[in-house]
């Protein structure tokens, strides 16, 4: 799921629609691959997800590769650059945070004016251009806790126009869950939710390092009715926190301290 | 990460080794126990115990502070300021120091401002003193009567202003020492009935903290009670009497003939219950006051005590100048409710002549003691700002790992994976 003004999805759907590339932002869990197949759906157009988060080997993960067929040396297209030859194709460059310099050297040309790509592996059709009805959308986690990622390059920020996603509330995932999974449900994860909401705002005052991600709490679900909330807050949602500090005044335990407040420790 | 606000000061090292009291806050340790006190543990103890404000009072800038005098744990409503006694760590009574940084984070959250408290109180005394009348001369029946009121409040120097900063030295004006005093004995009895507001309407989870200590704190006043130790029928008697009555500990005929409907105190607001608290209690209160009358008269001082301090009710805020510039400026809401407190309350006129007889201040009087006692704690031992220091460092160092592949083909599926640890030192 994901929670976004109307107005701001509105934009959205409109840039990428008119050939802009647009950059979801936003914590982890937040919902920014969700909302890149709703603008899909919406604009009747084919997804194609390309994790940047492996494309350590940039040009073969986005380019191609050489392979051995009919005893024969043949450079085969990767995803990314058939992809951006079909018709009606939504370009999703998940996690671009993730990605190299050569990816992002790479998809520069693609995103810009030019719109195409010099690929010396092929033997024939070396130009590969983008095709005009192909659109590229982007997603990022951005902030010093995502430790794999780096921070975007200007230049290739400034190809994209720029959406941050909001944090979901608990209230707001209270009533996503209530729809999904039952009032039942949504009574017994009324704990996690609180929980959820405090990690929130300890994060936003810098006093925790991290905070739990909205995929957490609904991950954890199927959890709710078969075990006791105290195991799910300890070996579930706060084992995101078990690394940092062995320090009694851990993020952890800090969680914990106010998961006690709501009765989750009694008994 | 921790908190910023930490003082130099605020780090406290037991004496001795200590049973540790810690039962209730060990369950959500997620398996630790807190075996010995040493000085990474206080310290660490002290700081996750800060969060209680972002769960009582996350509204509110709250300051907290580990002093360590014996004080025991007070607030500042005034000013978003907590003060908890590193005393009661030191002795091993963890889950009790929880629950006075519950109690005390509660007072932020639901009680009147000390100035309202204490302007009350100050109303409050002018009405009993106005009632109050001393002869002359104590040996001759046919002499002149004095209003105490005029008496006590001649000096100049004295007004609410200056009875109320604590850095106005009371002890050098004329009565200082006795209307100050007296100021704290009222706002000591309503504040016990505002624990019992705040304490009974605690949420269930975090009250369980508070109960701890109630409930060890009762058995110590009982016993010296039942060994005929604290004088009864003093204001302060009734004030313990009052919080263990309505806190469910004892069941006293006093209370229950007087004050005994709990259910008022926990639906009603401080303005609401003051002045039915003080018309309940005023003859108690000028009983007190016209015991103290005499010593005025003769020129004896009304307590020994000198500054005792509360097991439920701070010391109001050091820094009072701000607070009596804002009364100065105008506050006129404080002083209006004030009188609005004590408007209905009047006194039958009396006098006071030869009260040699009368018991009651000594040094045993009722709860006086027991407070007294209850702060008999030993100064904890100080550790070096250095040492601090290094501990503070410990303390932010965070571990992360995370897995990265690095590819050495060209096929994917034989691409190496390499785990790798990163220490990061949060500096912050």
């Amino acid at each position: 799921m994901f929670v976004i003004n109307n107005t701001k999805k509105e934009m959205l759907t409109t840039l990428v629609n008119s050939g802009k590339n647009c950059l979801i932002t936003g914590a982890t869990g937040a919902g920014k691959t969700t909302l890149c197949f709703d603008v899909a759906e919406e604009l009747g157009m084919n997804p194609v997800v390309i994790n940047c988060g492996s494309t350590q080997d940039a040009r073969s993960s986005l380019l191609g590769y050489f392979t051995l067929k009919n005893g024969d040396t043949h450079f085969e297209d990767a995803d990314f650059l058939r992809s951006i030859q079909q018709p009606n194709t939504l370009i999703i460059l998940d996690e671009l945070s993730r990605g190299s310099d050569d990816a992002y050297n790479i998809i520069f040309p693609i995103l810009d004016f030019r719109r195409n790509i010099r690929v010396d592996e092929k033997e024939e059709g070396r130009m590969v251009e983008v095709h005009p009805s192909v659109r590229f959308i982007a997603t990022a986690n951005v902030g010093l806790e995502y430790s794999s990622t780096r921070s975007i390059d200007r230049a290739l920020c400034d190809r994209f126009r720029i959406f941050n996603l909001e944090y979901i509330t608990g209230k707001e995932l209270g009533k996503y869950i209530t729809k999904t999974e039952g009032g039942e449900i949504s009574k017994l994860a009324k704990p996690l939710l609180k929980i959820y909401d405090y990690s929130h705002r300890l994060f936003g005052e810098g006093k925790i390092a991290t905070c739990i991600s909205t995929r957490a709490i609904l991950e954890s679900l199927c959890l709710v009715t078969k075990f006791e909330m105290r195991d799910i807050v300890d070996h579930n949602i706060l084992s995101i926190f078990e690394q940092d500090s062995t320090s009694i005044a851990s993020d952890s335990n800090i969680l914990r301290e106010y998961a006690d407040s709501l009765g989750v420790y009694n008994g | 990460m921790a908190d910023k606000d930490i003082s130099a000061n605020e780090f406290s090292l037991p004496s001795e080794e200590v049973e540790i009291k810690a039962e209730l806050m060990e369950a959500w340790l997620n398996g630790k126990k807190i075996e010995f006190l040493t000085p990474k543990t206080m310290f660490d103890v002290q700081t996750i115990l800060r969060h209680y404000k972002d769960i009582i009072v996350p509204e509110k800038d709250v300051k907290i502070s580990y002093p360590e005098d014996n004080e025991g744990a007070r607030c500042s409503v005034d000013k978003n300021e907590v003060f908890i006694s590193t005393a009661h760590l030191q002795e091993g009574y963890v889950d009790e120091t929880i629950g006075h940084m519950i109690h005390e984070l509660n007072h932020l959250k639901m009680s009147d401002s000390e100035r309202q408290t204490w302007a009350t109180c100050y109303s409050m005394l002018e009405t009993v003193l106005d009632s109050i009348f001393v002869p002359e001369d104590k040996d001759n029946p046919e002499c002149d009567y004095l209003c105490l009121k005029d008496i006590v409040l001649s000096d100049p120097a004295i007004c609410f202003e200056s009875l109320y900063s604590p850095s106005c030295e009371v002890e050098e004006m004329k009565y200082g020492n006795f209307l100050r005093q007296a100021l704290r004995d009222i706002a000591f009895l309503l504040n016990a009935v505002e624990d019992v507001r705040i304490d009974t309407l605690c949420q269930p989870n975090l009250k369980r903290y508070i109960d701890k200590g109630d409930s060890r704190i009762f058995s110590q006043w009982k016993e010296k009670y039942d060994a005929g130790e604290y004088s009864q029928n003093t204001l302060m008697d009734i004030c313990f009497k009052l919080l263990f009555h309505h806190k469910g500990y004892l069941k006293d005929p006093f209370i229950n003939d007087n004050f005994c409907d709990t259910n008022y105190i926990l639906s009603s607001s401080p303005s609401e219950y003051t002045p039915v608290v003080l018309e309940t209690f005023k003859e108690d209160i000028k009983n007190i006051l016209s015991i103290c009358g005499v010593g005025v008269k003769s020129g004896g001082s009304f307590l020994s005590l000198t500054n005792p301090c509360d097991l439920y009710m701070g010391n109001h805020s050091e820094d009072g100048e701000k607070i009596l510039s804002d009364i100065a400026d105008g506050d006129s809401n404080i002083m209006g409710r004030a009188k609005s407190d004590v408007g209905e309350i009047t006194f039958a006129e009396s006098a006071i002549r030869d009260f040699s007889n009368e018991k009651g201040f000594t040094d045993n009087r009722g709860g006086y003691a027991f407070r007294q006692a209850q702060e008999q704690h030993s100064k904890p031992k100080i550790v070096a700002k250095d040492v601090m220091a290094v501990i503070h460092s410990f303390q932010r160092i965070k571990v992360y790992e995370t897995t990265e592949q690095l590819s050495d083909s060209w096929n994917e599926d034989s691409a190496s994976q390499v785990d790798y640890s990163v220490v990061v030192y949060d500096a912050l």
